[in-house]
Parts: C-alpha cells; sequence; structure tokens
C-alpha cells in the first residue's frame, strides 16, 4: 500500500489540472505580475464595487477596540486599514500574505497611509497558519480562498487559531443566482477581464486565471458545507451584487 | 448597498475635513470606543458612528451596543443637522433620545467648533504667499457675497411691502393672525352654542 506524493496528486489551476505541488508556485507567479497594480485592476475591473464588499464584511466582523485580527491573504491592505482603526491602540492586526510581492505592496501603502503600531506583517501559508491556538477574535479571508490548494485543510487552520466564540468571514466570489447575470458575467469575466489585464498590466493570463478560479470556486452552499464539517458553527451566507460574491460567516464554538 | 455607498462618501468627506483640523482630530481621539446610533425612520436607516482621530467610522451595522441612540424623522434629523439652532430642534417632541446623551452632546460640539484651515492646505500645494492671496481673495468674496445677500434680501422686501404692496409687513400679518384666531375662538363658541339650542330638551330639569 503506497500513498500518493503530493507530486502525484492533482488539482486544478483555473480550467487547467496541475499537480498540487506545482500550484502554489502558479498563483504565485499570478500575484508577483500583479501585484503592482493590484488595486488599480480591482476598481477598474469590480467598477470601485469592491470596496463596498469589503465595507459590508467590516460590518459583520464585529470588530471592537482591543481586538486582535488575522486577515488573511490580505494583500494590499483594505480590511487592515479598517481593522487598524477599529481595534485601536490596544488591539493588533496581522496582514497575512503567502506572496511576498502582495505582502510588500500591502506593507508599503499601510505605512504609507500612516497606519503603524498595532499592525504586523506576515508570510504565512493559509493551510499552515504560524500562530498559537486560539488566539484572534476574527478572521477575514477576501479572495484569497480559491487560490489555496487544500481549502478544507486552511478551514481547519483558521479554526484552530481563532477564539471559542471567534469569527471567521470569507469573502469570496461565488454563483450569480440569476440565469442571465451568470451569462452576462462570463461574457466579462472572459473577454473583458483578460483584456483589462493586458491593457494595464501586460498580463492577460493572470486575469484568464482570476476568471477560471472564480468559476472552479465552491458555490455559497458548498462552502458553507465545509465550513460546517471543519466545526464552525452558525454559518450563514450573504450574497452581493446578485451572488457573484457571496460573504459567508462562521462561529467557532 | 446604496447606503453603504453614501455612508462611505460622507465618511471619506468627513475624514479630509478633519485632516484639515488637528485640534477636531485631537478631540475626536478622546471620543475613541464610543458607538452612537442614529435611527432615522421615514426613510428608515441606521447610522453607527464611531469616531477616532481620523474622523468617524460610519456603518450601516454594528455589532455592538451603543452608548447613545437618536432616532428622529429624516427631516429633523436633517434641521439638527443644518440648524443654527440646535438646542430648539432638540425639543421636538419627534425627537428621542436614550443612553449617554452626554457623547451626543460632545460629538455636536466638536462639528460646532470645527473649522477648516483652507488656507494651511492650499500651503501645502502652493507655498504660503500664493495660499494666502487666494484665501484673502476667498474671504472677501464670501464677505461681499454675505453683504450682497443680506442687502438684496432687505430690498426686495422693502419693494413688496411697502413700493408694490403685494405683501404685508411681519407687525401687520401677525395682528392679521391674532385677529383671525380670535374670530375662529368666536366661531367655535358660537358653533358650540348652535349644537346646543339644536339639542331637544330632555326634561331632566322639569
Amino acid at each position: 500500500m503506497t500513498d500518493k506524493s503530493s507530486s502525484d496528486r492533482t488539482t486544478h489551476f483555473g480550467f487547467q489540472t496541475v499537480s498540487e505541488s506545482e500550484k502554489a508556485g502558479k498563483v504565485a507567479d499570478v500575484f508577483h505580475s500583479v501585484a503592482a497594480k493590484y488595486d488599480l485592476m480591482n476598481d477598474l475591473m469590480s467598477g470601485g464595487i469592491h470596496r463596498l464588499w469589503k465595507r459590508f464584511t467590516i460590518e459583520l466582523s464585529g470588530v471592537r477596540p482591543g481586538n486582535r485580527v488575522l486577515d488573511i491573504a490580505g494583500g494590499t491592505g483594505d480590511l487592515s486599514r479598517k481593522f487598524s482603526r477599529l481595534v485601536g491602540p490596544t488591539g493588533e492586526v496581522v496582514l497575512a500574505d503567502i506572496n511576498a510581492s502582495m505582502l510588500k505592496v500591502g506593507r508599503d501603502r499601510l505605512l504609507d497611509k500612516g497606519v503603524a503600531g498595532n499592525v504586523r506583517f506576515v508570510q504565512a501559508d493559509a493551510e499552515k497558519l504560524p500562530f498559537p491556538d486560539n488566539h484572534f477574535d476574527c478572521i477575514t479571508i477576501a479572495f484569497g480562498l480559491r487560490n489555496v490548494t487544500h481549502k478544507e485543510d486552511a478551514i481547519a487552520s483558521m479554526l484552530r487559531v481563532l477564539k471559542p466564540g471567534g469569527r471567521l468571514l470569507v469573502l469570496e466570489f461565488s454563483k450569480p443566482g440569476n440565469e442571465l447575470l451568470s451569462k452576462a458575467y462570463d461574457q466579462y469575466s472572459f473577454t473583458m477581464l483578460p483584456l483589462i489585464g493586458r491593457v494595464i498590466t501586460g498580463d492577460a493570463e493572470s486575469y484568464r486565471y482570476l476568471a477560471e478560479s472564480i468559476r472552479m470556486h465552491p458555490d455559497q452552499d458548498t462552502l458553507k458545507g465545509m465550513m460546517e464539517e471543519a466545526g464552525f458553527a452558525r454559518v450563514t451566507y450573504h450574497n452581493m451584487t446578485g451572488g457573484i460574491v457571496a460573504l459567508h460567516r462562521g462561529i467557532k464554538p | 448597498m446604496p447606503s453603504r455607498l453614501l455612508l462611505a462618501g460622507v465618511e471619506r468627506s468627513l475624514a479630509l475635513a478633519i485632516s484639515q483640523d488637528p485640534l477636531t482630530a485631537q478631540r475626536l481621539a478622546a471620543m475613541y470606543g464610543r458607538v452612537i446610533l442614529i435611527r432615522s425612520s421615514a426613510p428608515t436607516m441606521s447610522i453607527y458612528v464611531l469616531p477616532d482621530d481620523q474622523g468617524l467610522s460610519l456603518f450601516s451595522h454594528y455589532e455592538a451596543e451603543p452608548d447613545c441612540t437618536l432616532s428622529a424623522p429624516a427631516s429633523l434629523l436633517a434641521r439638527l443637522a443644518l440648524s443654527s439652532d440646535r438646542q430648539q430642534v432638540l425639543k421636538d417632541g419627534q425627537l428621542e433620545l436614550s443612553g449617554d446623551t452626554q457623547v451626543l452632546v460632545q460629538l455636536q460640539n466638536i462639528f460646532a467648533d470645527l473649522q477648516i484651515d483652507g488656507e494651511a492646505a492650499l500651503a501645502r500645494w502652493l507655498g504660503p504667499v500664493a495660499a494666502h492671496a487666494i484665501g484673502s481673495l476667498a474671504r472677501s468674496g464670501r464677505d461681499w457675497l454675505g453683504g450682497s445677500r443680506r442687502s438684496l434680501q432687505q430690498s426686495v422686501a422693502e419693494y413688496l411691502t411697502e413700493e408694490g404692496q403685494q405683501l404685508v409687513g411681519r407687525a401687520e400679518a401677525d395682528t392679521a393672525a391674532a385677529r383671525i384666531h380670535e374670530l375662529r375662538l368666536q366661531l367655535d363658541r358660537l358653533d358650540a352654542r348652535v349644537q346646543r339650542l339644536l339639542q331637544p330638551d330632555n326634561g331632566s330639569d322639569a
């Protein structure tokens, strides 16, 4: 009896099937490529609506002064900046990202905005979070979970480092509820996103991957089931913009 | 979503204004940790206000017990925000206050004292001499506009009441209103007396 090694096991990278060991490297290449113009691209692609999706995430986070917050796949620090204001000098925000380029852009951006003192920057893999058990009051992962190779491992790792009663918020692209909207969204994703990517960053492939990875990501109910399976209680989700994006929330019992 | 968009816009504008007045930022920082809930009816909307040194965070939902809650119709809230005589507006019966009202008064005082130093902001980009010149021009323009507005108001009022005889003056209007009020009372009394006379005698006094 032999176990399959990770180089034999396969997973998806957009619509391609690649070995598990390859995926992390390929995702890293995508984000190294887009890091410098990540914010501009987000604004262009979503028409700025991503800021409202993130605002809703903050509202549901229940973060208060003195709390400890982990912002996984924090990218350019949109959520961390707001959390830093909410937790105040007695709290702490950890901006974690597996990608060094994204982390560097996020750190520079927050420092330029004068956000310092209660924010730490950590390069970390969501599947193996380097933090003690029962450590955070709230964890967010915004537009990051679909890039993780073993989503179940990442969710279990988040559960471990959350305090009992703590909240996990997963903000991620999902499945539109309306068929017509879904078709229009498909058209937009597979034609406009690579085009905008090519014009702005000179990299159409990364944005084709973005569109493909969204289609391969679990839908609202599947992700809810995965969170419940991992051990989260009172898991709920809120669709936004017709289900193009969903915010899942679960509580550690 | 539209309310979030609106709140994001207001929050950003306030942050910009507060960044031009360090004293206001300091006073807001002292209120850090306080939560004020403003609840409007018609249209129904809730705004959670969280002050800190960068301004106010405004949320349509926040999972914490507010220190102070202010509930009123939207029109009254707008009057409260814009009126120069806030004490008068606060006496309105439709306005409800609960919790630590001192927190609201404190926030109101901070914004009443807000003085945006536009000249300092301009000086950062254009230098002090140019900023002062533009500031002086803006101030004299504002004074001239204010004076012209008052003068125009007075002239129009005089023309309509004295020259054109289109409107009556305030004193005449008040006297007429008092007479109409008295006449209405007399009519009510007369109406009551007629009703009494029309009622058939029930013979209770017989």
